[in-house]
């Protein structure tokens, strides 16, 4: 059966409301939102007629499918039933349609197919691409925001063992620094010392001084805050030679 | 397509997305760092010192090492050193294997003396030092080998100069 467009936004129609009344002005709405108001109630009753040619063309009996409800609208017969048909079982008519004479199911049904598709848009193709942006939209803003997440979990975790910053207790202050050394470390730094290294008080203030036992090298952690698990100092590392060479 | 399934397809992907940045990110912040350190050998009236900053950048390492020698007697002799080393950590175990050195100015025994004094991973070739990675708070590592510590910053360009 082939129908033109205005036939078949009534036949989708009926589909939808089957078996309720359909009014002429929900006609109007639907199948010809733009031009409702200039067009003649004339038109629907020409739109109907061919309708009903066109499922006359599976046959006659299929001629009262379409009922007319007088100075009110149309509606499906209820006698007939309504069943979405994939598209493929369309193409070869199944079992049922031989087996059900008495309540054969509509044929193709492109319609109720098309508005499946559009949920319930009015405006057809339209409402289609505005679903396809927004589900694009949507799928967008998912994948930002599972990276914003994952990012920001990734950065505010640590992956290695902490350092211990027990480690280092508070000896003194010399001048502007205030030094912590190391529990371990027998080192008894001097004012003269820092000076020697060329250490900056005044942007490096805490000073994290170790040694090592079997080595002739010191370290100092210069900081610009204090070593801490929640903090987060810039530290410059010294390495200290002292009158031997590597 | 019904809606439960569009939401089940949104979840999936922020998931996905969100453990792929994760990853992402944590194998970013293991493997790309800085350090500054200044290295200062006292000897008599020589002293010697050179700042070196290493930028970890990946599987592969570029350290700058800016000296001066000042001996008390001659002026003072700028050097510059462009080491790069290899980067190879399992967990929090880090192998670092010098590839090459190229002197940028100096001369030539200034240039040995500075040699002398680097961590002989960053001027011997092939040669290989493991330290061990430990955190200290959110954005700083501290490499530690037993015998030696050095502080970094997670971001490349973290510096107190």
């Amino acid at each position: 059966m082939t129908l033109n467009s205005p036939v078949s936004h009534c036949l989708e129609l009926l589909l939808n409301e089957y078996p309720r009344l359909v009014r002429h002005s929900d006609f109007f709405d639907f199948v010809w939102p733009d031009a409702k108001d200039v067009l003649l109630s004339n038109a629907l009753y020409q739109n109907i007629s061919l309708l009903r040619k066109g499922l006359k063309t599976f046959g006659d009996s299929y001629g009262d499918m379409v009922i007319t409800v007088p100075r009110q609208g149309f509606k499906l017969n209820a006698k007939y039933s309504v069943e979405i048909i994939e598209k493929k079982d369309t193409d070869t008519p199944s079992e049922t349609d031989n087996t059900e004479p008495h309540r054969p199911p509509l044929p193709s049904i492109e319609a109720e197919k098309a508005s499946a598709e559009r949920g319930s848009g009015i405006k057809g193709i339209p409402v289609v691409k505005n679903h396809y942006l927004v589900f694009f939209l949507a799928f967008t803003l998912c994948i930002t925001l599972g990276t914003l997440i994952g990012s920001y979990i990734a950065n505010n975790t640590t992956y290695s063992p902490p350092f211990e910053t027990e480690h280092f207790k508070y000896t003194s202050t010399l001048g502007k620094c205030t030094l912590y050394l190391n529990r371990k470390s027998q080192w008894i730094a001097s004012q003269e010392e820092l000076e020697r290294y060329k250490i900056n008080c005044d942007t490096t203030p805490y000073l994290y001084l170790s040694d090592y036992e079997y080595s002739v090298i010191k370290n100092i952690f210069a900081c610009n805050a204090p070593l801490t698990p929640s903090s987060t100092p810039a530290c410059v590392t010294y390495e200290l030679f002292n009158g031997v060479e590597k | 397509m019904k809606k439960t399934t569009a939401i089940g397809l949104f979840l999936l992907s922020s998931i996905l997305a969100a453990i792929i940045s994760y990853f992402y990110v944590r194998n970013y912040n293991m493997t790309h760092f800085s350090c500054s350190s200044l290295n200062v050998v006292i000897d008599g009236s020589k002293r010697s010192s050179f700042r070196s900053d290493v930028i970890f950048d990946g599987g592969k390492g570029i350290a700058t090492l800016d000296g001066i020698i000042e001996d008390g007697k001659s002026l003072p002799q700028p050097l510059r050193l462009i080491v790069t080393f290899k980067i190879n950590h399992n967990q929090s175990i880090y192998t670092f294997t010098h590839t090459s050195t190229e002197a940028l100015s100096g001369s030539e025994s200034s240039t040995k003396q500075l040699t002398g004094m680097s961590p002989r991973y960053l001027t011997v070739q092939a040669n290989e030092l493991k330290m061990t990675r430990l955190s200290q708070g959110q954005k700083g590592y501290i490499f530690t080998s037993g015998t030696n510590m050095m502080y970094c910053g997670k971001s490349l360009s973290d510096d107190v100069g």
